[in-house]
């Protein structure tokens, strides 16, 4: 799994891959916060992501939230695979970003990696 | 940090195989239960939910291997109980087999346990399916698919229950995960889930490993409120969790809006008042009602409680020397605060010995079938409590007595048919309490014991001299001696002559005795008192010279004055009269070879044993005292009158003498004209320096 984080110009740009749960939280937590620090759009990318259980969602609502509250833009530029949108929704999870449109793909290549286990 | 969490995550696998261990034994029970009575629904029922949790848990906790194994024969319950199968001897002995091959799996890597054996697991599986598809022939089951019984299938009408669930806050911690649990819950019918996450805090105070997510749900299923306990049979102690039957036929999630304050409240003290048994929450004591505890940590709390009493007893006697009455108060304060501590202690070991007795309906299932037996076990007094060690000590000498009792006890059916006798033979396994020791009974129903076989085997063996006047209780003493067996045949079952003598090995190790009670053609029974407890226990300080020694509190009856004149009036015989009852007694100080001079007035203290009231002479009685029992070293483990020692508060050591045994041995030694004890000085010092040596050793960390 990794979790790498890289500033573009104008947005965070957060990507993850593999099983994101509880041996990862406190990596995503730290990832999150300092792409919430930077202040500006965060942009994740999840489409690599195989799990993504209750610690690695809890994560990701609050900052989504928060994002919200400061008024940053937060969005997916690659979503969540059907299957795991589907298993988070039989566990009554609402959607992450929902109703948020997918960016572009603008600097979703690694400039300043932050890669994670 | 992530060794933390693979370590709690073992942490929780160690607890789901305490919670796996027990549920196996209850499936054993259930199923040999089945065999009597084979239309019992509730113990279908309960034996589908029990393999349904070992796999859903299973998987959840790694154990993979053992849920795909318990998949099928959970899918072969699940049509028994739709009624699409009939539950057979095959099948429920095929169950019992891969009952052992799950226990295996379980400990798989454990110290000393047999692995799982492929070929047999392959075996009963094949059976299993076989069995399941005579009746189905659709055979719908597939490996991947996590749950055997669509919601239409299971039996009972379909009910809707409404199901709140807020995982604690250290559950991810242990290694679950709350979704599994939620799609678990899907498995068993038609689920609506809504994750509430109002108590997620801000990014940055978030706890990455805890828990802040909880669930509300309404799930119709016809599998039942234990079905849906089930699911979180291994985390409901560390959750809330509330299932209640879901109001009228109110569509899923009607009231997902948020509830007011006012609203939560009143539902809570409603709920408070009517607390059903479908519920768990933090805040009811119902939750604090038990807690799993490694008997590691037991014993080193039983331990330091132990030092402290010893300690105390210093204390106490210091207080004594010094006149200073706040020292004194000070000191009855601990006095009381230490008694009372390991009453307590000694109470948080003593475990009901349910679970012991339980285990044996398998031994004697299978020893019946392998005998051609027809043998039924009955249990009595199973909620007997007894202290840990010694219920942890008592399973091999009740597995050789019982198999004894099954292959030599009960009788070929032919013969019971021609004694009379009902065709199914009993074994009952009993216990209670006496004083401070515990009663365990093994009978039979069969041949008892045939003293004069047992007699001339003695004789053939040397172990007794031909012309020897022996009583019934020495006969059967004698059956056992190393190596002693009257069985005509060795069988696989027991005949060898180890099996009796690991029993007394084993009961004399625990500080208990044997009695043997047998008549011809109708049976026998072999008692074990054992006492309630190994480390702690009151007794009766007295002194011989400058020897001290314990007396247990519970075998003492009371203490008479013995003048010269006394001595005297009985013309040099041992023996006192006590109210008009003459009360044979022992000098312990002839006994034991001490030297020292004889007071004027001696003390006899009247205990009961097995063999009567007798005296036991010392020369005075210092009172009472709580006694930590420390072990014999290794040089003096055989001396079997002194049961442990313990240290005095002023450093002295204190033999803690075994009454049945003293009177035991010097009976014998009376009658064959010889000095029975040994000398206690000598036991004394090795006792001294071997606890001086512990003592100097580092100590706990903790």
């Amino acid at each position: 799994m990794e979790i790498a984080l890289n500033q573009a110009n104008d947005a965070s740009l957060l990507r993850l891959e593999g099983a994101m749960d509880i041996s990862v939280a406190a990596e995503l937590k730290a990832a999150l916060l300092e792409a919430m620090a930077a202040g500006k759009a965060i942009r994740v990318s999840a489409e690599a992501v195989t799990e993504l259980d209750v610690s690695a969602y809890q994560l990701l609502w609050a900052a989504e939230r928060e994002a919200k509250r400061s008024g940053l833009p937060f969005a997916f530029t690659r979503r969540l695979s059907k299957e795991i949108e589907g298993l988070l929704a039989n566990q009554g999870l609402e959607p992450l970003a929902a109703g948020q449109e997918s960016a572009k793909n603008q600097g979703d290549k690694p400039m300043d990696s932050r890669a994670g286990s | 940090m992530k060794e933390a969490v693979a370590g709690n995550a073992e942490q929780f696998k160690h607890s789901f195989r305490e919670e796996a261990r027990e549920i196996l034994t209850e499936l054993e029970s259930a199923l040999l239960g089945l065999h009597e009575n084979r239309g019992d629904k509730e113990v279908i029922g309960r034996i589908f939910r029990g393999l349904h949790t070992i796999k859903g848990s299973g998987s959840m906790f790694g154990f993979e291997r053992m849920a795909a194994f318990t998949h099928d024969l959970e899918t072969a319950y699940d049509h028994v109980r739709n009624g699409r199968l009939e539950i057979g001897s095959e099948l429920i002995d095929l169950t019992l087999a891969a009952l052992d091959q799950i226990a295996a799996m379980l400990e798989e890597g454990a110290e000393g346990v047999a692995p799982a054996d492929p070929a047999v697991c392959a075996g009963i599986l094949a059976g299993v399916r076989k069995l399941a598809s005579i009746e189905e022939e659709t055979k719908p089951a597939k490996k991947s698919q996590p749950a055997p019984e669509p919601p239409a299938a299971a039996a009972g009408p379909i009910e809707s229950w409404r199901i709140r669930f807020a995982p604690g806050p250290d559950l991810m911690r242990f290694g679950a995960k709350p979704s599994l649990l939620v799609n678990e819950l899907g498995q068993l019918g038609e689920l609506a889930a809504r994750a509430v996450l109002d108590a997620v805090p801000p990014l940055g105070e978030i706890d990455p490993e805890r828990c802040y997510v909880r669930w509300e749900m309404e799930l119709a299923t016809a599998a039942g409120a234990e079905a849906i306990r089930d699911v979180f049979i291994f985390v409901e102690d560390t959750c809330e969790l509330t299932i209640e039957p879901a109001a009228g036929a109110a569509p899923a999630l009607e009231e997902t809006r948020p509830a007011s304050e006012a609203e939560i409240t009143a539902r809570a003290l409603a709920e408070k008042r009517n607390a059903t048994p479908g519920r768990r929450t933090y805040d009811t004591p119902d939750n604090a009602s038990s807690l799993r505890v490694p008997a590691a940590k037991l014993d080193l709390f039983v331990n330091l409680v132990g030092e402290l009493v010893t300690v105390q007893a210093r204390l106490s006697e210091i207080a004594a020397k010094h006149d200073d009455p706040e020292i004194a108060a000070v000191s009855e304060e601990v006095e009381r605060l230490t008694s009372s501590l390991r009453d307590n202690s000694m109470n948080i070991r003593m475990m009901p010995i349910r679970a012991t007795f339980e285990k044996f309906r398998r031994l004697v299932h299978d020893l019946a079938r392998d005998l051609g037996k027809n043998v039924e076990l009955t249990i009595e007094g199973a909620d007997t409590e007894l202290d840990k060690t010694v219920i942890d000590q008592l399973s091999d000498p009740l597995m050789h007595l019982i198999r004894n009792s099954m292959d030599h006890g009960i009788e070929p059916a032919a013969l019971r048919a021609a004694r009379g006798k009902r065709p199914t033979a009993t074994i009952h396994l009993a216990a209670k309490h006496s004083g401070a020791s515990v009663l365990i009974a093994v009978s039979d129903d069969g041949g008892g014991i045939d003293a004069e076989a047992v007699r001339n085997r003695a004789i053939e063996r040397g172990l007794v001299a031909a012309g020897a006047d022996l009583t019934e209780a020495e006969i059967f003493a004698l059956l056992f001696q190393p190596g002693f067996s009257t069985a005509k045949q060795i069988t696989d079952v027991s005949g060898r002559g180890v099996g009796m003598d690991v029993v007394r090995q084993r009961v004399d190790s625990l500080r208990g005795s044997i009695n043997v009670a047998s008549k011809a053609a109708e049976g026998t029974t072999v008692t074990l008192r054992l006492p309630l407890t190994l480390a702690i226990i009151d007794g009766l300080l007295v002194s011989i010279g400058d020897a001290f020694f314990v007396l247990p509190l519970a075998n003492v009856l009371e203490c008479v004055e013995l003048t010269q004149a006394d001595v005297e009036r009985a013309n040099g015989k041992h023996i006192a009269d006590v109210r008009g009852e003459i009360v044979p007694y022992i000098r312990l100080r002839e006994h034991f070879g001490i030297r020292t001079p004889r007071p004027e007035i001696e003390q006899i203290m009247i205990a009961s044993t097995e063999g009567g009231r007798y005296g036991f002479v010392v020369d005075k009685v210092l009172g009472n005292c709580q006694t930590v029992i420390k072990n014999l070293g290794r040089f003096y483990r055989h001396v079997k009158v002194v049961s442990g020692a313990t240290i005095l508060g002023d450093g002295s050591v204190a033999l803690v003498l075994d009454p049945e045994r003293v009177a035991h041995d010097a009976v014998r030694a009376t009658a064959h004209g010889v000095r029975a004890g040994p000398s206690v000085a000598a036991i004394a010092a090795a006792v001294k320096q071997s606890l001086r040596g512990r003592s100097a050793a580092p100590q706990r960390t903790v």
